[in-house]
Order: structure tokens, then sequence, then C-alpha cells
């Protein structure tokens, strides 16, 4: 049972990152290949605080929310004019140098090259409770960012990414949209972070590798771009698959890099034959 | 104005009087799109200004900056193609507090809303597009593209209108709805800019002409300009008649 639970806290970690990711890239038409280096910073503020600084574990979510709300906004800042495949090098690059950071002189236990022994609030140090916990911060999230997406913010968010010329000539920036969207997305990214260590008995860079960028890539390419069950649907099926791959008679040592090559099978697929995903709204043909 | 060394036009010098409808009209290529451009602040004049109530527009900026007074329309249309049609109208209107994420929870983002919707739905109803305020704005035809544009550019409330080709592609049957709508922003007081080649359109709304071919070879009433001699020449082909 507390693998189960294990799975889905898993599942929901990744969908509010998959949430994050799609509003930069479905919504806003912009590009990230280092998301995953926000949802380490998320980690490490969160982790940082409960296991060096003694706080309170619910406390550290919406400071490691803000924490790299403004990562998020600072690091865009400088980027704002790159179209989006440079902008997605350079996040690439984002990624790399934030776990290198975290690598050299990120916080850690003494004597470790990382940190562990969360101090986590009684109702999450059991599987079921941290589910429940993890659970409804997620819905939370869904909420909020489908909200988000339907108000007329979210509705220029969808007129900038279409033709940010045309929003221009109505009075609306451009950038302000993409400075607005790319800073929530860094503070949904956090809160994934603060989550997810807490399914982690050890926290060191080397787990927020800037590979782990691609696989969000592709549950929101296979679930759908602009598109909140997709955001859903593509972490929910595409981790469930992986694990049950676990189950196939695979042995372990090779079942990682075939769920990896499976992965891209399916993206492949996607891309060819029905380029917005599973139940997306958005392609970049538009 | 010029690019690269080509010199698009030079020494242009009108009047667009205000709460008239005044349309612009030449040859392809002559720069009345340009003209648009510039005056909207996409690119800056090579020299010169470009006087509106006392200001000087020319190189103040973004198109952005000015958008509170004049709004345009774009000849190659630029609708939001993923939004619906109303969604496009819907996005031109100022100071929405649900625009604000901050915001969008609150009654006042609701009434906004609400208000809006109506609005929007009357305005597409006035050039034929209610029914297909759910579709796909690149779902529709081209001709219905270009009167979205025209709803949607009078949604911003700005007082100055610049509408390039409005009716270029459009099915004959529908000008008249054009020249009606744009009959009623005159009466509501709008400043209109009407870049044409229709002129049905120019003799059936336009208070005065303006024909530009390197540089204004004509100002005046339509029968004054459309009777011009160099006009005649180097634009018409023939004398027009309505």
């Amino acid at each position: 049972m507390d693998y189960f639970f294990f799975v889905l806290s898993v599942i929901c970690v990744w969908t509010i990152l998959s949430l994050a990711a799609n509003l930069v890239i479905g919504y806003s038409g912009m590009m990230t290949l280092g998301h995953v280096g926000y949802l380490a910073i998320g980690a490490y503020t969160a982790a940082t605080l409960n296991i060096l600084g003694h706080v309170n574990f619910y406390l550290t979510i919406p400071i490691a929310m803000l924490v790299t709300a403004v990562v998020a906004l600072l690091t865009l800042l400088p980027l704002l004019r790159l179209d989006a495949f440079y902008l997605g090098l350079a996040t690439l690059g984002l990624n790399i140098v934030i776990t290198d950071v975290l690598q050299n002189i990120g916080p850690r236990n003494p004597g470790a090259e990382g940190l562990y022994g969360l101090n986590l609030p009684a109702l999450m140090t059991i599987g079921g409770g941290r589910l429940a916990v993890i659970a409804l911060l997620t819905a939370i999230a869904v909420f909020l960012v489908w909200q988000l997406v339907r108000s007329p913010f979210g509705r220029s968010l969808r007129a900038m990414r279409d033709a940010p010329d045309a929003i221009e000539s109505l009075g609306k920036s451009a950038q302000r949209y993409r400075l607005i969207a790319w800073t929530i997305s860094g503070g949904l990214a956090g809160l994934a972070g603060a989550l997810y260590c807490t399914t982690l008995s050890y926290i060191d860079p080397t787990i927020f590798n800037f590979l782990f960028s691609f696989n969000v890539l592709v549950y929101i390419g296979f679930g759908g771009l602009a598109s909140i069950a997709g955001s859903i649907l593509g972490p929910t099926i595409l981790i469930v698959f992986g694990e049950a791959l676990r189950f196939g008679g695979l042995p372990s040592e090779i079942s990682g890099p075939v769920q990896q090559a499976l992965y891209a099978l399916l993206l492949i697929l996607v891309m060819m034959f029905r380029r917005q995903g599973l139940v997306g709204r958005f392609d970049f043909r538009d | 104005m010029h690019f690269d060394g080509l010199v698009v036009f030079r020494d242009v010098t009108f009047g667009v009087p205000a709460g008239k409808i005044t349309a612009l009209i030449g040859p392809n290529g002559a720069g009345k799109s340009t003209l648009i451009n510039m005056t909207c602040g996409v690119f800056p004049p090579a020299g010169g200004t470009i006087h509106k109530d006392g200001r000087d527009l020319a190189g103040l900026g973004s198109p952005r900056a000015l958008a509170s007074s004049l709004a345009r329309t774009f000849q190659n249309v630029r609708v939001f193609p993923t939004l619906s049609v109303i969604e496009n109208v819907l996005v031109a209107f100022p100071g929405q507090p649900g625009d604000d994420p901050l915001r969008i929870f609150g009654r006042a983002a609701k009434r906004a809303e609400e208000r809006n919707r109506e609005h929007a739905a009357l305005l597409l109803e006035r050039v034929g597009l209610a029914n297909d305020a759910g579709r796909r704005a690149d779902e529709i035809p081209f001709g219905s593209q270009k009167l979205l544009a025209l709803v949607r550019a009078t949604a911003t409330g700005a007082d100055t209108l610049l509408l390039d080709e409005t009716t270029t592609g459009l099915e004959i049957s529908r000008v008249p709805l054009v020249l009606d709508f744009l009959r009623a922003l005159r009466a509501e007081g709008r400043t209109i800019l009407l870049v044409e080649h229709n002129m049905d359109v120019v003799t059936g709304v336009a208070d005065s002409v303006v024909v530009l071919h390197g540089t204004v070879i004509a100002e005046g009433t339509p029968q004054q300009v459309l009777h011009d001699e160099q006009v005649i020449r180097d634009y018409l082909g023939r004398i027009y008649s309505a």
C-alpha cells in the first residue's frame, strides 16, 4: 500500500510541474528545457529550512514557492527577448548552472553531499497522510491554474502567444504576460519541489538532472499542450506505464533504459500523428 | 520614409479631420500600410512629425504606448487564430480587472466580463458575425476575419481608427454592413483613416480622400479627387462613376 501511495504522490508532484511547464509552453508560447532547475530550488529551499533551520514543514512550502518564483522572474529578465528556440537553450543552461551551484556550494548536512532527515508533520510521516496533503495541494494548484487560464488574463496570454504584435496594438504588453506567466510557473515549480522532497530520503543535486526536464516535456507533449487535463493525464498515464514496466518481468538494470526508450518512441508517435497531444488545444504550427 | 535606401514616400502632408472618415487611396506599393505602421509607432519616420491632439506621435515609441488613442487593423488581418471569434473581441476591451491575476476572483472582474461579453455580442451582430462567435478565428473565412479585426479595433474604445483594407476579400453582399458600421462609428465621434481600394466604399462613406503615390498627389472630397486628372492617369485609369 505504501508503494501505491508513493506512486500517487510522485504523480501529483509531476502534475504540478507539468502545469508549470504548460503555463509557459502551451499557454504562453515560450519554451523551457530547464524547469527541473526551479524544482531543485523549491526542494532545496524547503529541505534546508526544515532540516537545517528547523522550520515547520508546512511553513516551508509557501516560502519555497515565493523563493522559486522570485528566482524564476530574475532569471527570465535577461532572456525575455529571446524567441522560443533560444530561450529553450538558455533555460537548459540555467538548469545546469543551478544544479552545479547546488552541488558545489549548496546547503547540506555536515559530512554529507546532500540533505537528509526531513522533520515532517505527524500526518505526513505515514504514506496515506503524506499523499492526502500532496493531493490536496495538487488539487488546489490545478483549480487555481484552471481559473487563471479561463480568466481574461489567460485569454490575453493565449492572444499574446498567437500574435504578440497584434496584442501590442491593443495596448497590452506582451512582455508583461510573459513575465507574469513565468513567475507563476516558477512558484508552481517551487511547490512541486517542496512536495517532491517529501518523497525522497536523500536530497542531492544529481536528482535534478536536466534530463528530467525532458520528462516534463514528454508529459505535456503527450498529455496535451495548453490543457489542464493534459497536464494531469500526461504524467499520470506515463508514470503508471513506467511503473507497470517494473512488473513486466524486465530485469531491474534494463527497465530504466527501456522505459526511457519507450517514452521516446511514444513522443515520436504523438508528434507524428497528434501534435497537440491527447487532449491538447495548441499546436506550435498555429 | 525609406527602407535601405528605397524611398517609399517623401513630403507627405495631409490632415485627418476629427470625427470624419478620410480615405487613403493609391496604387500598390505607394506606402499606405507603411504610413499606418509609422503612425502607430511600429517604426519612426525618417523625418517630419505626426500630430494628434497637439502631441507629436513620431518616435513616441511602441504601438502599445499609442494604443489608448489609436487602434488599427492590419493589412494581413492578424486575428488571434486559436481564440474564438468573441474572445478576439473580448481581448481588446481596455481596463479589465480580470486581466490582473490577483483580481480574477473578484466581483468586479465578473461584472466587467459579463458587460464586455454583451457588448462584444452586439458588435459582432452588427457585422453579421454573431453566429460565428464560438468558432475559432482561423476557421472563419478571410473576409469574416477582416470584419472581426474591425470589430476588435472598435472594442478598444480608441477615438481614432486606422483601418487597412477592411473590405479586401469581403463578399460584395457584406460591404453595405461595413459601410453602416463605419457610419455609426463616425456618428459616435470617432475619427477614421481608411485605406481602401474599393471606390464604392470610398464614395459611400468618405468625407475626404487623400491619394498617395510617392507623395500626396491629390486631396479633397471624393468627387474632386476621383475627377482629378493626375489621379486618373496615375491610379484609377479612368473616370470613376458610382
